[in-house]
């Protein structure tokens, strides 16, 4: 299920709000949360009902572990147990996600001809493997309190961060689960709640949704495209997994916040960073904790020298490109923002000082830097992304693509601009107007932790959340373009 | 009461307010056909193929229909209507495949009893498609507006386009000002230049790979005609034995057949055609029409805007030679006429039309 569908919004969550608040009204704790569980497993099996018994293996053999482990006195004895506990995890995630890629290099290098297995993905498997491997680490090092079972399933099931994450680690949900101060129904939070999921649905909706479809087609039609729609393309693009991506985890926020419970924030204005370390601490927060935690510090961090730092980070990139995707264009990807991070550091570690105006220049080269990357990793391949980017750069300009405009004029916009003929006396206006608004949104206003954490219930407030809220839901489904090249 | 508490209710209500009225809006117009033909005196948006045309064929009052893909687009309805008193209707699918067609066809067949004829344009560039492909996207099709299920009608009822084409219909305005007929419907007539220059600008001669051998029908070809054809043209009108079904090779330009010719596929393409005219002649109900031999036609470029797309002109013509029973290939005559197709296509001096 997806929070952006009629079923989710109509049906699903008032029915889980509502059932999950009564049991725990009528005290039945325990209840309740097999009644979350189960909402949850119905969640992520509308996808694909096969899907189920993955997870659900997945956490019985974890949470088995976790037992067992828990019984040595001795941490070092148990070190089989975790080794064991992340080669299963690695091994579902590798096998699920890995498997083709593998085939097909072994078929590219040795020239041979196996054929690919065609597994398809289950939905979330990097974000609920990752969450389980810190789960044992942290079990491990003796970190972990005792949990029921029932909080552990339903802390690696819970719906709203199930698919996308954000990457929550168990001690940030088990205890809030098990607080009963938090189940009882808080209008506070409830209001806070949806006023979050409005913003980040409107993200996804209004705008992500709009410049995918723009996207899409830049990357099916490349030869089509000229320099000026190809960094049109490009730059959309960065939009469009911005506001698609965070939106997403804004609306988990929100989900998690009607449940009174604080699910973390994964971005924080990241295209205002200044430099790509700063981008790293404002981009997909909860993954580069986990390989802050898990990979670099294990491997040593920056304790070990220059070189040895540099090396590191350098891992951590790669295989963060290789959580993101099994290609080698997110290989490439994670590799290309591995070495601009060595080299900015590099760089930082001998200036004590950076002047101010070298600040922006930051920024500039920065969001230039993210810009081309993205492209490797949108396209399907690295040739095809290096073929973009040559179109890019043959700074050979011509008009847009009048499929490219079209794409921006969305129903309700068209006929705001039809009141006074304003699309006759400025014809591009509405591309126009989306692009600079989408990025001044990006680049310069406030983000969504900073609004959902001055949220106060009241007029105003109010008004934005209906507006966008209705608006939104009445953008879930609608007449999907369909673009022909020759019929 | 609590602010918070206050907020909520408000924004419950108010959402549960807005979604009544914008679905009953919706339903009341029904702009997409779905429940209801239009509503009497209203001018309605005719656009999206998708989205209309199995409203159109389940709930208009029509005796004959016209099926296709673009090739059938520009074609006027009414040239029928005044001439024979026929109520017809056009539902021509854009890029539309053999099944896609097929389907609505079939549709069609099914939700109307009254329907007496339908005119249907066989596109020649299909004849060795799988039965079953479909140019788009499942995901981005809308399956609902298909099916008779109420519960995923809310994809329809509450999506922002036909909550607006609702308004603009109700009130007339916008696109809903103007009156819509089926004439008009996706037809492109007036957008685009016509003749020699414009079929010039699409289409490249010294571009096309050329072969010195024609190939010709395999066995596999026939497999695949006959699957394509029974599933999505003989099985409906077997179905349907007091419908009518007038079947035509869409013509393309001469400038089509110079493609085939270079590229190698002529000779299979004519034996392709020679092929399914039989399958097609074996029921009763259907009738058969090819036009390649109507020189006026194939070889003037001004009724063309691409080496394939004829305009209006042409297809009024086309509807006329139907009704006229002209260009009809019988069990007698057709394999005269694809040996006549064939010696004429061969001898043809293609350098002569550039």
């Amino acid at each position: 299920m997806l929070f952006n569908s009629y079923i989710f919004i109509l049906l699903f969550i008032p029915l889980c709000l509502l059932g999950y608040f009564l049991l725990n009204r009528i005290k039945l704790f325990v209840p309740a949360q097999f009644f979350l569980f189960g909402m949850s497993l119905w969640f992520y099996g509308y996808f694909n009902y096969r899907y189920l018994l993955i997870i659900i293996v997945s956490i019985f053999i974890n949470y088995g572990l976790y037992v067992f482990i828990g019984k040595f006195r001795v941490q070092k004895k148990a070190l089989p147990f975790l080794i064991a506990g992340i080669v299963f995890n690695l091994g579902i995630l590798g096998f699920f996600k890995y498997t083709d890629f593998f085939i097909d290099t072994i078929n590219h290098v040795f020239k041979s001809n196996l054929p690919l297995l065609k597994i398809v993905l289950p939905l979330g498997i990097s974000f609920f493997t990752f969450q389980q491997i810190s789960f044992i680490v942290d079990t491990y090092k003796g970190n972990v309190g005792k949990y029921k079972f029932i909080y552990y399933a339903s802390f690696v099931a819970f719906f709203p961060q199930l698919i996308a994450g954000p990457i929550v680690t168990h001690d940030e949900l088990i205890n809030q689960f098990t607080d009963e101060s938090k189940k009882r129904l808080d209008f506070d939070n409830l209001t806070k709640g949806i006023f979050m999921f409005t913003i980040g649905l409107s993200k996804k909706v209004l705008i992500a949704d709009v410049l995918g479809a723009i996207v899409n087609y830049g990357y099916v039609a490349s030869e089509r495209l000229n320099s000026a729609s190809a960094w049109l393309v490009i730059l959309c693009y960065t939009l469009q997994i911005y506001f698609d991506f965070s939106g997403y985890c804004d609306m988990a926020v929100g989900l998690g916040k009607m449940f009174n419970i604080d699910i973390p924030m994964n971005f924080n204005s990241p295209y205002k960073s200044k430099s790509i370390n700063e981008f790293w601490d404002r981009w997909h927060m909860t993954l580069t904790r986990f390989f802050t935690r898990y990979i670099y510090i294990p491997l040593g961090g920056n304790r070990k020298g220059e070189a040895r730092t540099y090396l590191n980070i350098f891992i951590v990139f790669f295989l963060s490109g290789l959580w993101h995707g099994a290609g080698w264009n997110f290989i490439l990807w994670g590799v290309m923002h591995g070495i601009f991070c060595i080299i900015t550091r590099f760089i930082e570690k001998r200036f004590e000082k950076i002047p101010k105006a070298l600040g922006y220049l930051g920024w500039i080269v920065t969001f230039i830097f993210v810009n081309i990357t993205w492209v490797f990793f949108r396209a399907e391949s690295i040739p095809a992304a290096l073929d973009i980017l040559k179109t890019a750069f043959s700074f050979k300009f011509a008009p847009i693509d009048p499929i490219i405009i079209n794409a921006f004029r969305t129903p309700e916009l068209i006929q705001l601009m039809a009141f006074a003929d304003i699309e006759l006396k400025f014809p591009n206006i509405i591309p126009w107007g989306f692009m600079i608004v989408s990025t001044v949104i990006a680049l310069f206003l406030p983000n969504s932790k900073k609004m959902f954490d001055k949220f106060k219930p009241n007029a105003a407030t109010l008004l934005f959340t209906i507006i966008f809220f209705v608006w939104s839901f009445i953008s879930l489904s609608g007449v999907s373009t369909f673009l022909y090249f020759n019929f | 009461m609590k602010k918070s508490k206050i907020f909520f209710v408000i924004f419950i209500s108010v959402f549960v307010l807005s979604a009544i009225l914008l679905g009953s809006l919706v339903v009341y117009v029904d702009p997409y056909f779905h429940y209801h033909a239009p509503i009497e005196g209203k001018n309605y948006i005719m656009k999206e193929q998708r989205y209309l045309n199995d409203g159109i064929v389940k709930n208009f009052d029509y005796d004959t229909a016209i099926f296709g893909s673009s090739m059938t687009e520009s074609m006027c309805p009414s040239v029928l209507d005044s001439a024979y008193n026929t109520k017809t209707v056009k539902v021509p699918f854009s890029g539309g495949s053999y099944k896609e067609v097929g389907d609505l066809m079939a549709t069609a067949c099914a939700n109307n009893p009254d329907l007496k004829t339908v005119i249907r344009g066989l596109d020649c560039n299909r004849f060795f498609n799988d039965k079953d492909e479909r140019d788009y996207e499942e995901d981005s099709y809308p399956t609902y507006l298909y099916d008779d299920k109420y519960l995923n009608d809310v994809k329809y009822i509450f999506s922002k386009n036909a909550i607006i084409d609702s308004m603009l219909i109700l009130m007339q305005r916008g696109e809903a000002a103007k009156p819509s007929s089926f004439d008009t419907y996706s037809n492109w007539n007036n957008d685009y230049p016509f003749g020699k220059d414009a079929i010039l600008a699409s289409y490249n001669k010294d571009a096309v790979e050329i072969s010195h051998t024609q190939k010709t029908l395999s066995e596999e070809d026939k497999q695949t005609i006959n699957g394509n054809i029974k599933q999505n043209v003989t099985d409906i009108a077997d179905a349907y034995p007091d419908t009518e079904f007038y079947i035509y090779y869409t013509p393309y330009s001469i400038y089509y057949l110079d493609f085939y010719k270079r590229s190698g596929e002529l000779q299979r393409q004519i034996e392709a055609e020679k092929y399914i005219t039989g399958l097609l002649l074996e029921n009763e109900n259907i009738h058969v029409y090819s036009f390649y031999l109507k020189h006026e036609l194939i070889e003037n470029p001004d009724y063309y805007r691409d080496i394939a797309h004829h305009g209006s002109e042409a297809g009024n013509m086309i509807l006329e030679w139907i009704y006229n029973k002209d260009g009809e290939l019988t069990s007698e005559n057709y394999e005269e006429y694809y040996d006549e197709l064939s010696d004429y296509y061969f001898s043809f001096d293609f350098d002569s039309v550039f």
